[in-house]
């Protein structure tokens, strides 16, 4: 179907999603943070990508700002929890700003990610 | 010297032609007294056979004037030409009219009318005459470049010739018994009159137009109302287009200023958020150290209860060893107590003894001295060590455990405020940046959107311009066409020819000044380069 790429630096989460995915018949890479996600998609160049926010080395905005900035219509879905302080809301209002295709709050269902990733596509 | 050149030129040739025809003339006349003589004896007519000779001479020199004008290298322009040609048949004519008078004694006009011939005759003879008068005016109005005289003249020319030529076909008709040969040179004669006519019809273009009709002045009249209306038409699209351009033009100008403004604000913005991003790095960083420093402290804070306790404990190990030295010191006590029971025993017997218990008995007083010695010996390190426990005892009061057990809690608050802090921190910074990434990438946007519509704008700017072009255009051919409508007004107008080629000047400028701005356009257009504001 399509090439996805995951980043996310929650193992459990990453591989929930990379399974979820697969499952759907899209082929699907992984990065734990920013920086490696940058690398994956130099070198899988996906049709979509799947970002969370909070991340080590290179969060989610900084991969959105950079992503877009090569091309605006790269279609890219963000995933957030929030974290203490820092909402989810916040996040995903901000990713939404920066132009990203979708958006979606931790915890989520498999038939939201579908949805999403289907409108990203679209 | 051009001019004069051309006088001595003309003043050559006319003399040249001059003593030609004067001695053609002169071979004429002679011809014509010949034919006279011989058609006096024939038709017994002297005058008509002299006026004959006159029309065959003017006929003749006509004939040569034409054939040199034809046979005349083309070296000379047109004016020049009809010049020469002109001076050149008035002198002829002037000579022929005084021949014919000097021939015949009295001025033509004096000459009387007896007969039909001679009357016809006589006619001939002031149609020459006045022929060469219309000339000599037509090349005074040549040399003055005078065109509306010249029209006058010519309409005066022309119909000078037809009389002319009527006259020798009145003659020829009246006069019957001419000779057919005779007849034929005459007629040829006409025939090259009317030549003449049309050369001097046809030798100044403009000539074309003299005779008007009255249906192309109706036309003219027409032509000149239709085109007044159509410059009053142009001109109220003209003062349209010049107010939609100053219009636009006025708008356009504040669009471009408000969005320069706008963009200017919008790249402070950007400038401002760059750096307070920056500022906020090296700010982290700062607070980064301050936290670490404040970390080590709080494990420092969280070390030092532990650092108590064991030292607590290592001086309770000592109170312990303090207990055991005074238990020691019991033991020396009682060892002493025992040591010197057993002496005083010991000097008892040895009293006993008697003198062999002599030495005995002072051993055992050293022994019980020895004894005394070592309790009170044992008594002073009892002393100190009692002094060693109180010490202790003072210093490490259960108070101060408890003390010591609370500052170990608070510590480990600290440490949970430090650690809070530090996720605060880390939060605030996330935040910040992402609230500052996009509200950057926002502002670039905004930027390049600014930079798109100042683009557009300034195409409104190029619409201007070529409005303007237009307009010069137009303003151009409106002054032509008023030109035009003066000189078809003043019912002169020669100026068809002009008029189109100035139409094609100005047409030809306007294509070639728009297509060099199209083209100039199109080499500095680069798809990747921003649009220039080369306008404003």
């Amino acid at each position: 179907m399509a090439k996805i790429l995951v980043i996310d630096d929650e193992e459990q989460l990453r591989e929930l999603l990379k399974q979820m995915l697969t499952r759907d018949g899209h082929e699907v890479v992984t990065a734990s943070d920013g920086v490696e996600g940058m690398r994956t998609f130099d070198k899988f160049q996906p049709n979509v990508v799947i970002t969370d926010i909070i991340m080590p080395n290179k969060d989610g905005i900084e991969v959105i700002t950079e992503l877009l900035c090569r091309d605006s219509k790269i279609a890219i879905i963000a995933i957030s929890g929030g974290r203490r302080a820092i909402t989810a809301e916040f996040n995903l209002e901000s990713a939404e700003l920066l132009g990203v295709k979708g958006i979606l709050s931790k915890p989520f269902t498999r038939d939201q990610l579908r949805e999403a990733v289907s409108l990203a596509l679209a | 010297m051009a001019a004069k050149s051309k006088n001595i030129d003309f003043k050559n040739r006319a003399g040249r032609i001059f003593f030609i025809s004067g001695g053609l003339l002169l071979i004429l006349m002679i011809c014509a007294i010949l034919f006279g003589s011989y058609l006096e004896a024939s038709l017994g007519k002297f005058k008509e056979a002299v006026f004959l000779g006159i029309a065959m001479a003017i006929a003749l020199v006509s004939q040569v004037f034409l054939v040199q004008e034809m046979q005349k290298p083309q070296v000379l322009s047109p004016e020049e030409r009809v010049h020469a040609s002109n001076e050149k048949l008035r002198h002829v004519l002037n000579g022929i009219t005084q021949r014919v008078e000097s021939a015949l004694g009295v001025k033509s006009s004096e000459l009387s009318t007896e007969t039909l011939t001679d009357a016809l005759a006589v006619t001939l003879a002031k149609a020459a005459t006045s022929l060469a008068e219309r000339v000599k005016d037509l090349i005074q109005t040549l040399q003055n470049g005078n065109n509306d005289t010249l029209e006058t003249v010519k309409q005066d020319l022309l119909p000078q010739i037809e009389q002319t030529a009527d006259a020798i076909t009145q003659y020829l008709n009246a006069s019957e018994k001419i000779d057919a040969t005779l007849r034929e040179q005459i007629n040829e004669t006409k025939q090259l009159l009317l030549n003449l006519q049309n050369v001097l019809k046809n030798l100044p273009a403009q000539a074309t137009q003299t005779q008007e009709s009255p249906i192309l002045t109706t036309l003219i009249g027409e032509t000149y109302a239709v085109i007044d209306r159509h410059l009053q038409l142009e001109n109220a699209v003209k003062e349209q287009l010049n107010v939609v351009a100053n219009d636009t033009n006025d708008s356009a100008i504040q669009l471009v200023t408000l969005m320069r403004d706008l963009s200017n604000e919008a790249e402070n913005l950007v400038r401002y958020i760059t750096d307070a991003v920056q500022k906020i790095s090296s700010l982290d960083s700062g607070v980064d150290d301050s936290v670490g420093f404040i970390i080590r402290i709080a494990h420092f804070i969280q070390d030092i209860p532990e650092k108590i306790q064991a030292d607590i404990q290592s001086i309770q190990g000592v109170s312990g060893v303090i207990d055991g030295l005074t238990n020691l010191v019991d033991s020396i006590k009682e060892i002493s107590f025992q040591t010197d029971i057993l002496a005083v025993n010991a000097a008892i017997q040895a009293a006993h003894a008697g003198e062999a218990g002599l030495g005995f008995k002072i051993v055992a007083d050293e022994v019980r001295k020895l004894a005394v010695n070592s309790n009170k010996a044992a008594e002073m390190i009892e002393d100190g060590l009692d002094a060693a426990r109180h010490t202790i005892k003072e210093g490490l009061k259960f108070k101060f455990l408890e003390e010591v057990m609370a500052e170990m809690n608070e510590a480990a608050a600290v440490m949970e405020s430090v650690k809070k802090l530090e996720e605060s921190h880390e939060d605030m910074r996330q935040y910040y940046k992402t609230l500052f990434s996009v509200i950057n990438n926002n502002n670039r946007k905004l930027a390049a959107d600014i930079s798109e519509i100042l683009g557009s704008i300034q195409y409104q700017d190029i619409v201007r311009q070529r409005i303007e072009r237009m307009q010069i255009a137009m303003q151009r051919r409106d002054e032509l066409f008023q030109v035009f409508a003066d000189e078809l007004e003043a019912s002169t107008g020669n100026l068809v020819d002009d008029f189109a080629a100035q139409m094609n000047i100005i047409l030809e400028d306007y294509l070639e000044e728009e297509s060099h701005h199209n083209s100039s356009m199109n080499s500095d257009a680069d798809e990747d380069a921003p649009p220039k504001f080369e306008l404003f």
